[in-house]
């Protein structure tokens, strides 16, 4: 049931692209998040959970997300879904993330156009 | 281990200045997402001890919690976000609209006096004095104890309210307004604003006062709270 803590420092920006990837499939609230990133990424990012709220909530204020909260067993429960703004975002986010990866790959490979500038 | 609806995380966050609305929320979801998490793990065919263990761990200690709230500054109040807004320009209307409400206040209390058989007209002669002293003293006074609370309430540096303070003592001594009633055989109403006598002194001194209270009423809570 436990699953080791994701190094921090190469998780900057990480739970913003896979909540907008996610969100962007069906709308979902704060647990079903974490398990379907959980899910999708075969345990390999595991954030501590209650840190994937304070990014929703950012994400929510930036037009990205918006959310609707329904009260199920007592419990108010927010659900959250992608905006057209998230839509665009995400797109954007994407293409950093692959243009970076890339060239990080690049570099691990050792090709000749990925080499580190001295 | 924090206990749930999460107490110490929400009046940590609210100690710092963390909006209201936004710790309501947050601890909200929390705690729906720990009750979701100990019904996974009961059902996994866990303890109730373990389940709960392992909803907390699941969700981070209360350092990661609240680190990940502070990091954002969307999250904290108004008066944090803008304390120069706050506490330097919103003085001056809260003032005023205090003044107008007490205006207001005593036209209805002298009309109401003037039409009731009960009060006398020595009753009546009195709204203007009393009026006079809470437009002068009251407002100026409630406006400052307000921005006390305030600042304290939502954990900003305590020279903001002085700052304010001093702002509501200064407006409040140095600007007059004046309005007359309308004269029979004249029958217009007569306004003006002026310079009024530098009559600021009690006026700092009292929220000057009530702010050294407030810093000593913050002082035993955080003692209270840490022992």
């Amino acid at each position: 049931m436990s699953t080791p803590r994701t190094n921090p420092s190469f998780m900057n920006g990480v739970p913003e692209l896979l909540v907008l990837r996610h969100l962007s499939q069906e709308k979902m609230y704060g647990y079903e998040l974490i398990r379907a990133i959980r899910r999708s990424t075969g345990d390999v990012i595991s954030l501590g959970e209650g840190v994937i709220y304070p990014t929703l909530h950012e994400l929510e204020r930036e037009g990205a997300l918006a959310s609707r909260t329904v009260k199920v067993e007592g419990r108010p429960r927010v659900y959250y879904r992608i905006t057209a703004k998230g839509r665009r975002r995400l797109e954007s986010v994407r293409t950093d993330w692959s243009r970076i990866t890339a060239a990080v790959a690049g570099v691990l490979r050792g090709t000749d156009h990925a080499q580190p500038a001295l | 281990m924090p206990n749930p609806p999460f107490e110490s995380l929400r009046s940590a966050l609210l100690r710092i200045g963390v909006s209201p609305r936004y710790v309501r929320r947050y601890c909200a979801e929390l705690s729906d997402h720990y009750h979701m998490v100990v019904e996974e793990n009961r059902s996994a065919g866990l303890t109730p001890e373990e389940a709960t263990v392992d909803a907390y761990r699941q969700l981070g200690d209360e350092e990661t919690l609240f680190r990940s709230v502070v990091q954002h500054p969307a999250a904290f109040a108004f008066a944090r976000r803008r304390s120069g807004i706050t506490f330097l320009l919103l003085p001056i209307p809260a003032l005023y609209a205090t003044k107008i409400l007490i205006v207001l206040f005593s036209v209805l209390a002298g009309l109401l006096a003037s039409r009731c058989p009960v009060f006398s007209i020595g009753w009546v002669n009195l709204v203007r004095p009393i009026a006079h002293l809470a437009l002068d003293y009251g407002a100026p006074l409630t406006v400052a104890l307000l921005y006390c609370i305030l600042a304290h309430r939502r954990g900003c540096r305590p020279l903001w309210p002085l700052l304010s303070a001093l702002l509501i003592a200064f407006v409040a001594g140095c600007v007059q307004f004046e309005m007359h009633r309308p004269v029979l055989d004249v029958g217009f109403v007569r306004a003006g604003v002026g310079v009024a006598s530098f009559a600021v002194t009690p006026i700092l001194m009292v929220p000057a006062f009530v702010y050294v209270f407030f810093q000593a009423f913050r002082r035993h809570v955080e003692a209270a709270s840490t022992a």
